[in-house]
């Protein structure tokens, strides 16, 4: 699923409407708040009680944690019509920052106090509560239906006031909007926005299934609903290239695709993104950097592959004789925040994930030869090879060298030992599992194909291997033996020591 | 002091230019080595002339044991002068490494020289002085085992400039990348190779100068026996091992029923080496006492073919990394090109059973060329190399 978030003004709201916008912004604010203390409190009982048995925190389990007696506390202020949504946010809120205590991050709860308003959040698209859109087919005009008033605050509307009778659900079966003389507890408003969005809600209208939650907002004077919109899952594109994106000095992200052989395609930094070293870059901005790379990963078809910087660093900062440090553009959190994103933007095109890969060597290892030695850092941004002179820029260097991975993965060998005594020699890799003793006097190549070739195909029937290693390893395992499968000859693969 | 004097050069032509303006002169007498570097004015054909003439002219001079003076005269009155400068101009260095382990400088505004002593940089000290109106820089040293010596023209410190490096690749840059670079094994040639590939890279393959550079390393003697082949009369067998084994330094030896004649007359077992598995060249195998163990023609046929590779004009930076593989070829090419100065080859001239197979394409005669096609190719190399055929 590929989400896309439009923001759509909310037209020219008279003073009554403003007064009620406000006041639903302040009362949501406030309960979350609420909410949030007291959860706080409470933190250690909510992370013993609502555990799932496997897996990660589910904010669709947190959120049962407001029981009755606590939502019926919300009612002092006055968010009925949103009580689903403060449970559902809260329950996101507490996943995120349980699940990453589990992974022993430095995280907090997002603070309670303050005077901070809080967006509105919408938690379902329907017609008869929480939000929906209509639309005036006459004038092609767009309205959202919001729901903000609890009973008592419950009012008249004039029917004039929205186009007579003109307006349309935007829902399945397009039903025409009626009002009467009946108190209501909703307000509908005019809607404002580009071609971009009118692109989006055009589309929602032939399925209006793709709609889903939306935040009210204020900025400044003006009102805005964010509308998320599911874009779907976009026909697979199968990768024909690899493009590495790595974090830079002078640029925030520079990325090199290369085709399967390795062969560079294109380089340079990511457009758009730029400035001074070790800084959190705004969401928005990560936003743009992860549109842009999608883009290009798009046009060429691309794997994306980005640097795993969660337990090991790169080493792209560097210190001059001076002691003068040079940091990334972009720290460690904010560049693991873009993958995050390059997550599902990529998905949504039809894309691979991105590959996460270890990127400790990508600023030492010669991209000609492979040779790695920190001897091979000249400098701040240059990169000149001991071994056999190749010359690059640092990152530029990093990107391609990321660009490369997995095919270096795909070449690189396995390692067997060997003990060779007067009687024959004994081949071992307790990586996939070999153990064989092969006198002299037989055809030793050719017995260790063979009990190469039964490891493999005791893994395809899962024999023993399955039966004895577990996680990571029978992964890996897996992994090696299966590119064993792969090759011409599993000799190739092999490296004697 | 019995040193053996390793020396090897190479050079960019201008970008665009047919003929280098830079020319390097390595003449080898009895008890010296001479090498001349000479870097034309301008580029192209007339810097062409100017530094092969001043390269030719100092070395046959210092080569017949005349002083420096008389080779700068020399070269001041004869160099054509140049129609738009109107000055005959030739940059050079001059360096003579004497077998009694003497040294001699002598610069004219060209890069000063590096020494490095083991690996690290140790700067000669010289003093200037005119000739012929020329500011002539110059020093005598002691020479150690392990010194190297670079000589660059001007072209290898001005490299990267408006490319990779604002300023260029500096003296002192060029110095760090050398002794980062430096590995104790690194034939001169290599080490030219390896800076000149650097600077190519940092011109981007478009170089703004020509470009040179030369390394002199001064390195022990080391004797690499390598045993080919059988004896012709079998009871030889015993007296040409023990003449093989008792001779000093790496033992080698080249193919399967010479590996068991060595085996059986030292009383050792012969063991397969699995250290490198290559399905396109055959297995070694292990006699404890032997540094290397291989077959015979395949080996030797791509130990040479790596060997010319290596020795080429046209050589690059990959035919020396490809040594560095483990497999016998590149290890034995390795052994002759980077470790042994004086090369004993005792050649066995038996008929080997399999070679009379009309449909084997390998004969005793081709084991023969490729030996004799080897030993050519390491004298070129400056080194000392012995036949003797059993």
């Amino acid at each position: 699923m590929g989400l896309r978030t439009i923001v759509l003004k909310i037209y020219k709201p008279g003073r009554e409407k403003k007064r009620i916008l406000d006041e639903a912004i302040y009362n949501y604010s406030e309960a979350f708040r609420f909410l949030l203390d007291r959860a706080r409190r409470e933190i250690a009982v909510i992370g013993g009680s609502y555990r799932l048995a496997s897996g990660p925190y589910r904010a669709g389990a947190l959120m049962k944690w407001v029981d009755r007696d606590l939502s019926e506390e919300l009612d002092r202020f006055k968010v009925q019509p949103f009580k689903d949504s403060l449970k559902f946010e809260l329950g996101m809120v507490l996943a995120g920052y349980l699940n990453l205590m589990e992974t022993g991050a430095d995280a907090r709860l997002p603070r309670a106090e303050g005077s901070a308003e809080r967006p509105v959040y919408f938690c379902r698209y329907d017609t008869r509560r929480s939000y929906c859109l209509l639309y005036d087919r006459e004038k092609n005009r767009y309205w959202a239906k919001l729901y903000l008033l609890n009973k008592d605050a419950a009012r008249t509307t004039d029917i004039k006031t929205y186009g007579g009778n003109r307006l349309e659900y935007v829902c399945e079966g397009s039903g025409a909007f009626e009002c009467n003389r009946r108190k209501v507890n909703y307000i509908i408003v005019p809607l404002s926005f580009g071609k971009y969005q009118e692109r989006f809600l055009r589309d929602a209208l032939i399925d209006p299934k793709t709609l889903r939650t939306a935040r009210l907002m204020k900025r400044g004077k003006d009102y805005y609903l964010a509308v998320s919109i599911d874009t779907g899952k976009a026909e697979a594109l199968a990768a024909e290239t690899y493009m590495g994106v790595g974090r830079g000095l002078d640029n925030s992200l520079v990325y090199t695709t290369v085709d399967k052989n390795g062969d560079i395609i294109g380089s340079g930094p990511i457009p758009g993104t730029g400035g001074p070293g070790g800084r959190a870059a705004s969401l928005h901005e990560l936003h743009k950097a992860a549109n842009n790379i999608t883009e290009i990963a798009q046009k060429n078809k691309s794997q994306v592959i980005v640097q795993n910087l969660e337990k090991i660093g790169d080493e792209i900062r560097w210190s001059d004789s001076g002691g003068n440090e040079c940091r990334p553009v972009y720290d460690r959190r904010t560049y693991i925040r873009l993958a995050e994103l390059l997550d599902y933007k990529l998905a949504g095109m039809g894309l691979p994930s991105p590959v996460r890969v270890s990127s400790s060597d990508i600023f030492y290892r010669c991209f000609d030869c492979g040779f790695y030695s920190k001897k091979n850092r000249f400098s701040r941004d240059m990169f000149i090879c001991t071994k056999c002179g190749a010359t690059m820029g640092i990152e530029e260097l990093g990107s391609l060298n990321l660009a490369r991975k997995l095919i270096r993965y795909g070449k690189s060998r396995i390692k067997v030992k060997v003990a060779v005594t007067p009687g024959g020699a004994r081949f071992t890799s307790k990586l996939i599992g070999l153990d064989c003793f092969i006198p002299h006097d037989e055809n030793q190549p050719e017995v260790l194909r063979q009990e190469i070739q039964r490891l493999l195909e005791d893994m395809r029937q899962n024999r023993e291997v399955g039966e004895i290693l577990r996680g990571n390893e029978y992964k890996r395992r897996s992994s090696l033996l299966k590119k064993f499968g792969r090759s011409a000859d599993c000799m190739d693969l092999i490296e004697f020591i | 002091m019995s040193l053996y004097i390793d020396v090897g050069y190479e050079n960019l032509n201008k970008y665009g230019e047919e003929l280098c303006g830079d020319k390097v002169e390595v003449i080898r007498n009895r008890d010296s080595v001479i090498l001349v570097l000479a870097d034309g004015l301008g580029s192209g054909v007339k810097a062409n002339i100017l530094s092969t003439l001043t390269s030719k002219i100092i070395g046959t001079i210092l080569a017949n044991g005349l002083e420096i003076e008389e080779a700068v005269d020399t070269i001041a009155n004869t160099l054509p002068v140049c129609r738009e400068r109107n000055i005959a101009y030739s940059t050079f260095t001059i360096l003579q490494i004497f077998i009694s382990g003497d040294g001699y400088l002598v610069e004219f505004d060209n890069p000063s020289a590096f020494r490095f002593r083991k690996g690290k940089s140790m700067p000669i000290e010289t003093d200037s002085r005119e000739i012929c109106g020329k500011i002539i820089r110059e020093a005598r040293f002691e020479v150690n085992q392990d010194d190297l010596f670079v000589l660059v023209s001007d072209g290898a410190v001005h490299a990267g400039i408006g490319h990779a490096l604002n300023l260029g690749w500096q003296w002192e840059n060029i110095d760090e990348y050398i002794q980062r670079t430096f590995r104790s094994e690194m034939t001169s040639k290599a080490l030219a190779k390896l800076l000149l590939s650097a600077c190519d890279n940092l011109y981007s393959h478009e170089p703004g100068d020509d470009t040179t550079v030369a390394a002199v390393k001064i390195k022990r003697m080391a004797n690499v026996n390598v045993m080919v082949g059988p004896p012709v009369d079998a009871r030889m067998d015993k007296t040409v091992v023990d003449r093989f084994i008792s001779e000093e330094g790496r033992k080698v030896v080249c193919g399967g029923t010479t590996s068991q004649i060595v085996a059986r007359a030292l009383g050792r077992e012969i063991m397969t080496n699995f250290r490198y598995y290559n399905p396109e060249i055959p297995p070694m195998a292990e006699i404890e006492g032997i540094d290397l163990t291989t077959e015979g023609v395949l080996t030797l046929r791509e130990a040479l073919s790596l060997i010319k590779n290596c020795i080429s004009n046209e050589s690059t930076m990959k035919d020396f990394l490809r040594l560095d593989k483990k497999d016998g070829a590149s290890r034995l090419a390795k052994f002759l090109i980077e470790e042994g100065t004086n090369i004993n080859f005792f050649v066995g001239r038996a008929i080997n059973p399999a070679h009379q197979n009309p449909d084997f394409p390998l004969n005793l005669g081709l084991k023969l060329k490729l030996v004799e096609d080897m030993a050519e190719c390491i004298r070129s190399m400056g080194k000392q190399v012995n036949i003797e055929y059993n």
